[in-house]
């Protein structure tokens, strides 16, 4: 049969093709089907679950069915595998509350943003149907209009109502609400931001490498590991020493300056920063104790060194949820503190130290001894982590069906999502997931 | 337990004959036909065995006709000790029918399936019971074929395609077979029959790997690639209440979402709880002959096992009304 299949030249073919070969086998005519080529085809996916009816999970026919008779989809609890990410190679995504953004990268063009969901505060660009009649909110993604970008986008992030992207060349844009000047320009009292297109540019001296949302702050890393930072500091979110909102954008103090910062993790404005050197860093909210092993106040506005215990290891990865810290080790072990579900059953809803997560929820059991964790991500009230083998364990509040495993009740440890490829990157929005995933054929 | 080698008679060979034996079974037979196979062979070899000395019959007659009363009670019967009919090997038949033996499967392999089998004999059959109630694992060797689809999900099927597998490397084989694992793993909470809102649910997941509690729905614990040279590739599979269907179907599925097709070939039970093909009888030694030292050695192999007990069956009687549904 294998030399049978040698004889015919097999081309490149898309996905879906389906190419069949007549051939003869014994006198009898049989027919070859042939579903995927040669060549390796794995293709980039991308599943959306959560709340519906903002619209950002991309998919038209929740909001708007098109038999008249169905009634529009609320929420869905289990990961749906976007249209949209087949049509498009998505290669970076991003969720904010209630909307969602994507890179994409068509075949020759380069690439572009979309955005989907509400858009209240133009946080996704302008789109007006009628003249003066911006859409609230979007059903489907459609490509955000960026002026004059001549250089390819690198990064994004979404915070509360803000957008942050990231360019080869051009800095940072920035789009929606600017209320405290997350958008890093000057505050306007009474703007409209719903009728907005302005797309704000951020330069600096350094080239920024990393972007990340807080609620409504924004935070910016060099190259060179220093962090940069702008928006609402009510809790000290933005690290540069005082509790006063910043519109413009600010090097932040204590601690990490000095250090080479590889990885911010903040969900709404408690702030987690890792070093290269496995150390971990904490400013902002600590009302829940998050920040305990730095400070015993209930808020930091300048940025200080966690001391961790010797025995974690190097610490590779973070995560802050609103009320809870995750960290990972580079043994692949979970470390949480704070307050909240923390993973570890539904008694334990607190912790002053951080505590282990037993290695066996994440799948490492007798028949399965190399699971390790090799990324981790946190929600407002939830949190995820990926193991080697690019499976997705999701736990915590099950706001709206989004932690994706087919029902509404709240998860306490971790637990895997049913999802058909290897996990690259996962978001949290506040009510609706996004994971970036491959494709395992 | 078993009979040992002195026993002469059918009687002292019947009264020890209870345990559980553990059989090597080969494809192509039904478990009808085996048990049907070794219960003749029982009964063949045990018939061969010496006869017990028939039971004596005492036979009580009067002498007089019912006319005479006056003679004294001693003198008007007469006793005799003959021998009982009844046990006369003409009159009765052999002494132990196939149909006495009590055969009962402690892991029903199917017809095409081959390998360890373990089987109770008569006062065995509650050893099986106790066993079963612990949900031991069992691992079988699936022999696939990628390229075909057919019927029956078989190799021997009515083929209904033939597709291309040049695509199909080992990395995106293993990758399938991690997240099938995976998956699983999750399903295993949820047949655990506890409610996953509570404690106890946390302390049974952070514990490792949990067998169902309920006899239903086949679980997978491990499963991966123990050769792959395509077409042909083995798969090594660790599960509980599993089936052949099943497994022929989960080959399909498997080929099915590498993009092409596949069929099975052979399915080889490896191992069912502790016992392994290393203890397994071969269909040649099913005699009288090797069955009592096996179930001897058996017997043994189960004792030094920890005392498990029925794992999680507690549950069946704490919930009895909880259905696991495939939800996934």
């Amino acid at each position: 049969m294998k030399k049978l299949m040698h004889r015919f030249s097999i081309r490149s073919l898309c996905l879906e093709k389906l190419v069949t070969f007549r051939i003869q086998f014994d006198g009898v005519d049989l027919v070859m089907y042939q579903y995927a080529s040669a060549k390796s085809d794995k293709r980039n996916r991308v599943f959306t679950w959560g709340l519906a009816e903002h619209g950002a999970l991309g998919e038209r026919q929740f909001l708007k069915p098109i038999h008249k008779a169905r009634r529009p989809v609320e929420y869905m609890h289990r990961p749906y595998r976007l249209g949209f990410a087949e049509e498009n190679d998505i290669t970076d995504i991003a969720a904010g509350y209630g909307f969602t953004v994507f890179i994409a990268k068509g075949k020759k063009t380069s690439s572009q943003v979309f955005g989907t969901g509400l858009n209240t505060d133009s946080q996704i660009g302008y789109h007006a149907v009628r003249k003066d009649h911006p859409l609230e909110l979007i059903a489907e993604p459609v490509p955000i209009h960026l002026p004059n970008i001549k250089s390819s986008i690198t990064g994004i992030a979404c915070g509360r109502a803000h957008t942050l992207i990231l360019t080869e060349k051009d800095g940072v844009l920035t789009l929606g609400n600017n209320a405290y000047g997350q958008c890093g320009r000057h505050i306007i009292e009474d703007e409209d931001y719903q009728r907005q297109s302005t797309v704000h540019q951020i330069v600096i001296d350094d080239k920024i490498s990393q972007v990340y949302c807080g609620q409504d702050h924004s935070m910016f890393v060099t190259d060179r590991g220093s962090v940069w930072s702008c928006g609402w500091s009510a809790d000290g979110q933005t690290g540069v020493g005082h509790y006063n909102n910043t519109d413009r954008i600010t090097k932040c103090v204590g601690d990490i300056v000095g250090e080479n910062i590889i990885k911010l993790a903040c969900s709404a404005d408690c702030v987690l920063a890792l070093n290269d050197k496995g150390q971990v860093f904490g400013w902002g909210n600590s009302e829940y104790g998050q920040l305990r092993l730095a400070t015993s106040e209930m808020q930091l506005h300048t940025p200080r060194h966690l001391r961790l215990p010797r025995t974690f290891g190097k610490i590779v990865d973070v995560a802050a949820s609103g009320t809870a810290c995750l960290i990972l080790n580079d043994a692949g072990e979970v470390f949480v503190w704070g307050y909240g579900i923390l993973g570890k059953g539904p008694v334990v809803d607190r912790s002053q130290e951080p505590t282990a997560i037993p290695l066996t929820l994440f799948g490492c059991n007798e028949f399965n001894q190399d699971v390790k964790v090799v990324s981790i991500y946190g929600g407002l009230s939830q949190f995820a982590a990926v193991t080697n083998n690019g499976d997705l364990y999701i736990w915590g509040r099950n706001r709206s069906g989004s932690l994706g495993l087919g029902h509404l009740n709240n998860q306490f440890f971790p637990i895997k999502v049913n999802i058909s490829g290897y996990v690259k990157k996962f978001c949290f929005g506040v009510d609706h997931c996004v994971a970036l995933c491959k494709s395992y054929v | 337990m078993a009979v040992s080698t002195s026993v002469k008679t059918i009687r002292e060979a019947w009264f020890q004959l209870n345990g559980v034996m553990c059989l090597y079974k080969p494809t192509q037979i039904s478990w009808k036909q085996l048990r049907n196979t070794l219960a003749f062979n029982i009964s063949r070899d045990i018939n061969e065995l010496e006869q017990d000395a028939p039971r004596k019959y005492v036979k009580i007659e009067s002498l007089t006709d019912g006319t005479n009363v006056d003679l004294p009670a001693p003198a008007s019967y007469s006793v005799a000790t003959t021998q009982n009919l009844a046990d006369h090997e003409l009159v009765r038949g052999p002494a132990i029918l196939a149909d006495d033996l009590r055969l009962r499967p402690g892991n029903l392999l199917g017809f095409r399936t081959a390998g360890v089998i373990v089987v109770g004999l008569n006062k065995g059959n509650r050893t099986i019971h106790n066993l079963n109630l612990s949900r031991p694992t069992s691992a079988y060797h699936i022999k696939s074929q990628f390229g075909l689809a057919t019927d029956s999900h078989w190799d021997d099927g009515k083929i209904w395609e033939k597709t291309t597998f040049i695509h199909i490397t080992r990395d995106k084989l293993d990758r399938m077979l991690a997240s099938i694992q995976a998956s699983n793993q999750k399903k295993m909470f949820e047949y655990c029959g506890v409610d996953p809102q509570s404690q106890t649910a946390y302390e049974l997941a952070s514990k490792g790997l949990l067998r169902p509690a309920v006899n239903g729905p086949p679980l997978i614990y491990g499963i991966k690639c123990i050769h792959f040279n395509p077409p042909d590739f083995t798969l090594e599979i660790h599960c509980v209440n599993e089936n052949e269907q099943y497994m022929a179907a989960l080959i399909h599925d498997l080929g099915l979402s590498l993009k092409t097709t596949a069929v099975c070939q052979q399915i080889r039970c490896i191992r069912y709880g502790c016992f392994t093909v290393d203890d397994a009888l071969l269909r040649k030694h099913w005699s009288l002959k090797y069955l009592p030292d096996h179930m001897s050695h058996c017997h043994t192999k189960l004792r030094s096992l920890p005392d498990i007990g029925p794992q999680l069956a507690a549950y069946d009687r704490l919930q009895p009304s909880h259905n696991p549904s495939t939800k996934s």
